[in-house]
């Protein structure tokens, strides 16, 4: 889901460019010393999972767990997913220099949305972990989807994303198993406010 | 001995790849004669470097799923009969040619600059200071938590006589959730070293570059012949 360079109008990937750094000021400010270590791990542990595939129905597709992410790091998930993707770019030239802002912003979105619903409180733990997981990967397939609707490459992208669903369905499983897992063996880390 | 490309400061090799993406990524859809210009410069670009250009050609195809697949729906946004199709080919192609240059680049950027090096770069170009913290963490720290996955891993098949099935879920959360509180334990105990050495949200730098009159004049060329490409056919 990393958009490349040259796919998307230099001026939208220009704006984003300048959202996804106003949105890494405001989201990273007053870092203490400790939380940055814990960020910088939160983000080393983000890439590592994204190297992981994972055999689903016969293919095997990729982990990002955004979702978690915004759990366990909360508004600090944007910086986190930002130096995430960073990294994947320059190590593996998936997604592009230009293109950083536009994937950080579709990314970072799912993990703040998948922070908000955690954070809401509302229903049960494992429901929420659960739908969590799976926006946190819906979100950005719904926002590329549309950028691309938007940038004239017709709504194709929307029937490709429906592809996405089986992997959305998977993370949230995974993520609730995660949640479940850390709830047991150490539930101060899942009440960590970064 | 390193090229003349690898001789400039890492922030102008950044700002360089940069322009000249931006440059690339400027022509318009379904314009396809500046990229008989782009493609040779993009190769004497490399010429002036060490990297390989087997290296490099085999990372840029890293980008080619997503590459691929815009070039093919925008061939197909009006249906799939050949009519269709062969009306939106010059605009799929630009595209894909756009999306593999700038993919080229990049991982010419990457092949002549060390991590550590574009680290700096952001660094001195005035990047976050919480960004550049999380990114050295990552430099540090994100090979330590490979192997330790990867030893998961190496247990987990060990101690498997069958497919995991249905059970893969559970597996797969239990492991991945125990890499999570292994990564939080490592981080406090990373943090309780840190400071004992005096950290104190910052690392000291050193200053092992500096911006001379051979980078400014070696950026203004590559530009200008990008933008000469760029312009000159139309």
């Amino acid at each position: 889901m990393h958009i490349a360079d040259g796919i998307l109008p230099n001026v939208w990937c220009g704006a984003a460019h300048a959202a996804s750094w106003g949105a890494l000021y405001v989201l990273g400010r007053r870092v203490d010393t400790e939380e940055v270590v814990r960020l910088g791990m939160l983000a080393s542990l983000s890439f590592v999972v994204s190297l992981i595939h994972f055999p689903l129905g016969g293919t095997s597709v990729h982990l990002g767990l955004y979702g978690l992410t915004g759990i366990l790091a909360g508004r600090r998930a944007f910086p986190v997913i930002f130096a995430a993707l960073l990294f994947q770019t320059m190590l593996f030239q998936h997604g592009g220099l230009l293109t950083l802002g536009v994937n950080a912003l579709n990314m970072g979105a799912g993990a703040l949305v998948a922070a908000a619903l955690w954070r809401s409180g509302v229903g049960p733990q494992p429901v929420r972990a659960f739908l969590s997981g799976a926006v946190g990967i819906i979100v950005p397939a719904l926002l590329i989807a549309s950028q691309f609707a938007l940038a004239d490459y017709g709504k194709g992208f929307f029937y490709a994303s429906a592809l996405y669903l089986g992997a959305a369905a998977a993370e949230g499983v995974l993520t609730a198993v995660i949640i479940a897992f850390l709830r047991e063996a150490k539930p101060a880390l899942l009440h960590v406010r970064l | 001995m390193s090229g003349l490309f690898e001789r400039l400061d890492p922030r102008a090799r950044l700002l360089i790849v940069l322009t000249v993406i931006v440059i690339v990524s400027s022509t318009p859809r379904g314009v396809l004669l500046p990229f008989a210009m782009f493609v040779p410069l993009s190769w004497l670009l490399m010429m002036f470097s060490r990297a390989s250009g087997f290296y490099v050609l085999w990372r840029c195809l890293a980008a080619s799923p997503f590459i691929l697949l815009a070039a093919g729906l925008l061939a197909v946004q009006s249906g799939f009969d050949q009519a269709s199709v062969l009306a939106h080919w010059p605009a799929a192609a630009s595209v894909a040619l756009k999306g593999y240059t700038a993919a080229w680049l990049l991982a010419f950027l990457t092949a002549t600059t060390p991590l550590s090096e574009l680290l700096w770069a952001l660094k001195k170009m005035k990047a976050p200071e919480s960004l550049n913290v999380i990114l050295c963490m990552m430099h540090r720290y994100t090979s330590l938590l490979s192997e330790e996955y990867a030893r998961q891993e190496r247990a987990r098949d060990s101690r498997t006589v069958r497919p995991l099935g249905r059970r893969r879920f559970g597996v797969y959360g239990r492991q991945l959730g125990t890499l999570v509180i292994r990564s939080w334990d490592r981080a406090e105990r990373v943090h309780a070293a840190m400071l004992s050495r005096g950290f104190h949200g910052s690392w000291p730098e050193m200053q092992p570059h500096r911006l001379r009159g051979y980078d400014f004049a070696f950026g203004g060329l590559i530009a200008a012949l990008f933008l000469l490409a760029r312009w000159i056919p139309f």
